[in-house]
């Protein structure tokens, strides 16, 4: 099973998908940040530059990593992926219309991913702007985080009902390093159970 | 109907005392204390009917707007309550693609959406999703002291052309527990 979780910036998919990588031990994807990406997409993406190969940049980090999961999925398998079609569709609003119809092109290579389970998260703005202050990511301006977050989630909640198996989710008040917070994120996408690695009381261990 | 009457009245003044004489509750109530705050879990217990599934299916929007209360028992007067919060789940049916869109709003606010093609899921999502809500975070409660969560529910449209599973206007459920720290 493929579950992408997605949602404007600084909503705290990174964590999500990390912390539900860990717990279902089945492996996760995330989309990276500053070290990963060629630092040209940073820069360009801060000036609302060269839209479409920014957009066609993150298009191919996807499909490597959907490719990548494709390799190893089975059955009882929950692998999580930060990004989906849905995310390339909701940023085309970042770029003027002009560039529409170029970036529907683009669009098309994630029309194969097809994942199980889309997680839309949602959230307050002051909820996004107290996350990006704490990460305080050093090529992010707080500001135009939050204009580009209100825009980009309208986006996201617009598209999420035309995308089959997609959830919104509104993360305000679940932590995702609280054990409740992922339950809450679970229970309401209906996503499998995990498997607990158990812990016991010992003395000894032996056979 | 004065053995009514006396049950409104006992309902009124103390609706904790009413629930320990009252007749089994088809809305059930489970409080959860936990770091400093208390989740509320509840279900409606009732089954789908053919009269709510044509209801569902004429494509309207059924809503379940449960009113849960956090309040403080009293012996000598009228209960107090501490903390509202009202939870909403909708329903609507669209005939032309086959899917529920259902949908979970706490005081207004969505909290969930989602669709599904199940007719069982959508059924759920209105009468039992309810799990371990944090409705009253923040809202300050006395050690060793007994609460209890009372929650409410009606249904709308609410007209004689459709008949919920309840009766009367508002299925009850009540919980107590002692916050402990």
């Amino acid at each position: 099973m493929r579950v992408a979780i997605v949602g404007g910036p600084g909503i705290g998919k990174s964590t999500l998908v990390r912390q539900l990588g860990d717990l279902y031990h089945n492996g996760s994807y995330g989309e990276g940040e500053k070290g990963v990406w060629d630092p040209r997409v940073l820069e360009d993406i801060e000036r609302g530059r060269n839209p479409i190969g920014v957009t066609a940049y993150f298009a191919r980090l996807y499909d490597a990593n959907y490719r990548d999961a494709a390799a190893h999925d089975a059955n009882g398998k929950v692998i999580f992926f930060e990004g989906a079609r849905i995310t390339l569709e909701a940023h085309l609003a970042e770029y003027a219309a002009e560039y529409h119809a170029e970036l529907r092109r683009v669009l098309a290579i994630g029309d194969a991913w097809n994942p199980d389970r889309v997680i839309v998260l949602t959230s307050s703005t002051d909820t996004i702007d107290k996350h990006i202050r704490q990460r305080a990511r050093p090529f992010e301006n707080a500001e135009n985080m939050v204009r580009r977050f209100r825009l980009i989630d309208g986006e996201f909640r617009r598209l999420a009902p035309l995308y089959p198996n997609t959830v919104v989710i509104d993360r305000d008040n679940k932590e995702f390093h609280e054990r409740e917070g992922l339950l809450q994120i679970i229970r309401l996408a209906r996503l499998p159970q995990f498997k607990e690695i158990p812990y016991e009381q010992m003395d000894r261990f032996g056979g | 109907m004065l053995k009514r009457v006396f049950f409104a009245l006992l309902l009124l003044l103390n609706p904790a005392l009413a629930l320990a004489s009252g007749p089994d509750q088809n809305l059930q109530v489970i409080p959860l204390p936990r770091d400093g705050e208390v989740l509320v879990s509840f279900k409606l217990d009732e089954a789908l009917t053919d009269e709510v599934r044509a209801a569902i299916h004429s494509g309207l929007t059924i809503k379940f707007v449960y009113k849960v209360d956090l309040r403080r028992s009293s012996a000598v007067w009228m209960d107090r309550t501490i903390a509202s919060a009202v939870v909403t789940a909708t329903v609507r049916y669209d005939t032309l693609t086959r899917l529920y869109h259902y949908s979970r709003t706490l005081d207004g606010r969505i909290e969930f959406a989602d669709t599904t093609e199940k007719e069982d899921v959508a059924w759920s999502a209105l009468t039992r999703e309810f799990q371990r809500l944090s409705l009253f975070r923040g809202t300050p409660l006395e050690a060793n002291a007994e609460y209890y969560v009372r929650v409410r529910a009606n249904a709308s449209p609410h007209s004689n052309a459709f008949v919920w599973p309840w009766q009367g206007d508002d299925a009850m459920g009540f919980a107590k527990f002692t916050f402990v720290k």
